[in-house]
C-alpha cells in the first residue's frame, strides 16, 4: 500500500504553478470578463492584446504547445474567410482606399479592417478560453462549484460526460476495426459508409444507454441520493485575498469596455 | 416518490446523450461522410425524458467541444432548442411514424436556420458570417443582385443556414427514429416520455 | 431477531405479463449468512431489488403483500436511507465504476464522501479496505482503465467501506475470467468471518455451500425451498428443480442409494473428506 499517496489527500490540491493553482472560479470569472470585453470592444487591436495575454500565460503555465495548436485552428481559417468574405462583399464600394493587388484581384482597406476586426475579437474570445481550459481540469472546477452550493448531481452530469465519451469512442473503435475485420467496408461509396454507420452506432448507443439503469442503481448503492452534508476526499485551497483583487481588476476591465462601447456609439450617432 | 426516482434514471442518461453526439461526429469523420450529426443524442435524451434534460444535454456538448475551441460556446442556444422541439414533437408522437420523422427534419433544419442565423448575424457585427455556410450565402446575395437591406440579407443567411443543415437533419432524425424503435419495454418504462414509444399490446398488460 | 421479513410479496414488473414474484414469504436475520440459488429467471435478482428497496422505488410495477426491513414496510423507506443500510453489488463491473473520479482511491471513498464521512476518518476507512480487500496496489490506477476483475474488487471496496450492517450480492463472479472469479471468492471469505447480514445470489453452487449458513431456493418467483444449508443442499428433491446441489451431496445421495450411505449426506469437500476418513 503506496501510504504516502493515500496521505497525499491531506493536502490541497495543487499543481506547482501560479496560474494553474488558481481557484476555478476565480479563472472562469477573469477568462469570461475578458472574453467578453473582447465581445464587447469588437476591434482587433483589443483582439490582438487579448492574443498575446494568453499567449504570455500560456507559456507561463506551459501549455503553450496545445494553446497555438487549437488557436491555430480556430485563427487561420477565420482570418483567411472573414478578409476574403469581406473583400468580396465591399470590395467595389466607393470612397475604398486601395491597399494591394493579387494577382489583379485589387483589395481595399476598409472591408479588410472590417474583416480584421471581427476575426480578432472572435480569436481573442477564443485565446482566453483557451487557456482557462488548458489550465483548469473539470473536476476542480466542479469541485469549486460544489464548493459553492451547486448540487453533486450536476458535477455527475459533466464529469460522467467525459468519460462516457471517452468509454464510448473505445468502443466506437473496435466495433470500426471489427466491421473492416468481417470485410464491411468503411471506404468506398458515400452509400457504402453510409451503411456502415448505423451498425456501428446503433449497438454502442443501445448498450451504453441501457446501462444507464445499472449506473442509476450502482450509484444509488453509493449513497448518491444521500440528503445532508457531502464531504470531499479532495479539497481546493482557500482563495487568497489577491485572486479576489485579480477578479476585480477582470471586473474592472469589462465594466471598462461597457463604457467604451456606449461611448463610442453614443459618438458615431 | 416514485415519480421523482424516476426521473433520476433521466439525468443519468445525459451522460450518455453527451457521448452521442460526439460519438456520431466521429464516426462522420471516420467515414467521410460530408454532414455532422452531432445532435443525435439530444434529440434521442430530449424526446425520451424531456425539454430540460434535452437542452442539458446541448449544452453540456457545446461546453465541452468549447474545451478545443471555444466559439462552440455562441451556438450552444442551437443545440438546447433542438432538445426542446424534440420533447415536444415526441410528446406529439411524431417520432412513432417514419414519415413525420422525416418531416420533422424540416423542423429542425427551420430552428437550426433561424437560431443559427441570429447567431452568426450577431457574432459577424449583423453581416453574412464566414463559415461554411458562406459558399452558399454569397452567390446566392450576389445572384439576388447583391441587395444592401438588411431584413433580405438576414432571410438569405436564414435560407443558407437552413439548406446546409437539412441533409443532416435529415439522416439525423432518421437515425433517432431507428434507436427509439428498438429500446426495451422495461427501459422505456422508466423514463419520463418513455411510455410513448411502448405499443398498446404491452400498455394493456397494464391495465388488467 | 429478523431483520428483513417478506409476508405473502407478489411483484410484477410495469408492462409484463408474468409476476416475477409470487406469493413469496421469508425472513433474514441479522449476522447471518443467506444464498439464494434458483434458475435463471426465477426471481433472485427481482427479490434483491425488492430489499434494496430498488422496487418499488425505481422499478414502478404492482406490489402486493408485505416487506418489512427493520420493522418499517419498504414504501416508507427512502432509498437513501437504505443506501446507508444495505450494501449492493452486482453482477457488471462496468457499470458499478462512477466514472466521475481519477484514482481507484477516489472511487473506493466516493460513497463516504456521499455519506459525510469527515475526511480524516474517510482516508483511514478506505486504507483498511484497500488494504483488507487487496487492492493497495491499485490506489493510484484510473478506475475506469482497470480490468473487469479489478472494477469488481473496486466495487466491493467501495460497498464494504460503507460499513454497512447487510449486504446483498447479485451473481458477483458471473462476468469473470477464473483469475477475478478467485479473488471476489477471498473478499466473500472475508465477510464471512465479519458479523454483517449477507444475502448472496450466486451459481457457483460450491460456494454458496461453503459459505452460507441458510440457503433460499427460488423458481418461477416463489421460494421452493428455505432452510439450513446442509439440510436443503442435501434434499433429493432439489434434483427435481432445476437448481443444481453440490458434486459432492450428489455423490453422497448415490451413496445412500447403493445402500452404503455415509454418516450423513456431505455438502462441501472437507466434510466430505472427513466423513470419508472417519468411516475407515
Amino acid at each position: 500500500m503506496d501510504k504516502e499517496f493515500a496521505y497525499s489527500y491531506n493536502d490541497y490540491v495543487k499543481y506547482g504553478n501560479g496560474f494553474k493553482d488558481l481557484n476555478p472560479i476565480s479563472k472562469l470569472i477573469i477568462a469570461l470578463c475578458l472574453g467578453i470585453s473582447s465581445c464587447i470592444i469588437h476591434t482587433w487591436q483589443f483582439g490582438v492584446v487579448l492574443i498575446v495575454f494568453s499567449t504570455i500565460i500560456a507559456i507561463y503555465s506551459k501549455v503553450f504547445s496545445k494553446y497555438i495548436k487549437s488557436l491555430l485552428t480556430i485563427a487561420i481559417p477565420l482570418l483567411l474567410l472573414s478578409s476574403i468574405m469581406r473583400q468580396l462583399q465591399y470590395g467595389h464600394m466607393e470612397g475604398n482606399t486601395p491597399i494591394f493587388n493579387l494577382l489583379g484581384w485589387q483589395w481595399y482597406k476598409e472591408p479588410f479592417v472590417a474583416g480584421m476586426d471581427i476575426s480578432c475579437y472572435i480569436i481573442g474570445f477564443s485565446s482566453v478560453l483557451l487557456i482557462y481550459f488548458l489550465n483548469t481540469e473539470m473536476r476542480d472546477l466542479m469541485l469549486a462549484l460544489e464548493n459553492r452550493g451547486v448540487s453533486h448531481v450536476t458535477s455527475y452530469i459533466m464529469l460522467s460526460s467525459m468519460q462516457s465519451i471517452i468509454d464510448m469512442k473505445k468502443s466506437a473503435d473496435t466495433i470500426l476495426e471489427s466491421q473492416k475485420a468481417r470485410g464491411i467496408e468503411t471506404d468506398g461509396n458515400i452509400i457504402v459508409r453510409m451503411k456502415a454507420f448505423f451498425p456501428t452506432l446503433g449497438p454502442i448507443l443501445l448498450s451504453a444507454m441501457s446501462g444507464t439503469e445499472e449506473k442509476a442503481i450502482a450509484m444509488d448503492a453509493r449513497a448518491f441520493s444521500h440528503e445532508g452534508g457531502h464531504t470531499y476526499l479532495r479539497v481546493l485551497r482557500p482563495i487568497p485575498v489577491w485572486e479576489y483583487i485579480l477578479d476585480a481588476l477582470a471586473i474592472l476591465v469589462l465594466i471598462g469596455s461597457i463604457v467604451f462601447a456606449v461611448l463610442r456609439a453614443m459618438h458615431r450617432i | 416518490m416514485a415519480k421523482k426516482e424516476m426521473n433520476k434514471l433521466a439525468w443519468f442518461l445525459v451522460p450518455i446523450g453527451v457521448a452521442v453526439n460526439f460519438i456520431g461526429g466521429t464516426i462522420i469523420l471516420l467515414l467521410k461522410l460530408p454532414i455532422y450529426l452531432d445532435s443525435i443524442g439530444t434529440i434521442i435524451v430530449g424526446a425520451l425524458c424531456g425539454a430540460w434534460p434535452g437542452v442539458i444535454v446541448g449544452l453540456i456538448s457545446n461546453i465541452l467541444t468549447a474545451i478545443t475551441s471555444p466559439n462552440n460556446l455562441f451556438y450552444a442556444p442551437l443545440n438546447m432548442a433542438f432538445g426542446v422541439f424534440a420533447a415536444y414533437l415526441s410528446k406529439k408522437g411524431v417520432f412513432k411514424k417514419f414519415i413525420p420523422t422525416l418531416l420533422s427534419s424540416l423542423g429542425f433544419a427551420f430552428i437550426g436556420g433561424v437560431i443559427g442565423a441570429l447567431i452568426t448575424w450577431s457574432l459577424w457585427g449583423f453581416d453574412f458570417g464566414a463559415g461554411t455556410t458562406a459558399i452558399v450565402v454569397l452567390p446566392l446575395w450576389k445572384a439576388l443582385g447583391s441587395p444592401e437591406n438588411q431584413v433580405t440579407k438576414f432571410f438569405i443567411q436564414v435560407l443558407g443556414e437552413f439548406s446546409c443543415d437539412l441533409l443532416d437533419k435529415a439522416v439525423t432524425v432518421i437515425v433517432c427514429y431507428f434507436i427509439l424503435k428498438a429500446f426495451p419495454t422495461r427501459f422505456l418504462s422508466k423514463l419520463p416520455l418513455g411510455p410513448v414509444y411502448i405499443s398498446d399490446e404491452e400498455k394493456a398488460l397494464e391495465e388488467e | 431477531m429478523a431483520f428483513i421479513e417478506l409476508k405473502n410479496v407478489s411483484y410484477k414488473y410495469p408492462y409484463t405479463k408474468n409476476y416475477a414474484l409470487q406469493d413469496v414469504t421469508c425472513s433474514f436475520e441479522k449476522g447471518k449468512f443467506y444464498g439464494i440459488i434458483g434458475e435463471n429467471g426465477g426471481g433472485k435478482t427481482t427479490l434483491c431489488n425488492l430489499i434494496r428497496g430498488l422496487i418499488p422505488h425505481f422499478y414502478l410495477g404492482k406490489l402486493t403483500g408485505e416487506c418489512l426491513i427493520e420493522g418499517k414496510d419498504i414504501r416508507e423507506w427512502n432509498t437513501a436511507e437504505l443506501s446507508s443500510q444495505i450494501g449492493y453489488v452486482f453482477q457488471n463491473p462496468f457499470t458499478q465504476i462512477s466514472g466521475i473520479k481519477s484514482t481507484v482511491f477516489e472511487e473506493v471513498a466516493i460513497g463516504l464522501e456521499n455519506l459525510g464521512v469527515p475526511k480524516d476518518e474517510m482516508i483511514e476507512r478506505v486504507i483498511d479496505v484497500c488494504n483488507q480487500l487487496d487492492i493497495g496496489h491499485l490506489i493510484r490506477n484510473n478506475p475506469n482503465e482497470l480490468s473487469g476483475g479489478q472494477r469488481q474488487r473496486v466495487a466491493f471496496a467501495s460497498i464494504i467501506a460503507m460499513d454497512t450492517d447487510t449486504l446483498v450480492i447479485d451473481e458477483p463472479t458471473s462476468q469473470l475470467d477464473p483469475e477475478g472469479t478467485e479473488n471476489v471468492f477471498k473478499i466473500i471469505n472475508t465477510l464471512k468471518h465479519s458479523n454483517k447480514t449477507i444475502i448472496l445470489v450466486e451459481h457457483k453452487i460450491d460456494l454458496i455451500a461453503e459459505f452460507c449458513d441458510e440457503i433460499l431456493v427460488m423458481e418461477n418467483g416463489t421460494v421452493v425451498f428455505n432452510g439450513p444449508a446442509h439440510e436443503v443442499l442435501t434434499k433429493r428433491e432439489l434434483l427435481d428443480h432445476k437448481a443444481s446441489i453440490p458434486e459432492v451431496a450428489r455423490f453422497g445421495l448415490a451413496m445412500e442409494d447403493a445402500g452404503k450411505p455415509l454418516p450423513r449426506v456431505p455438502v462441501t469437500m472437507d466434510e466430505a473428506y472427513k466423513l470419508i476418513k472417519e468411516r475407515r
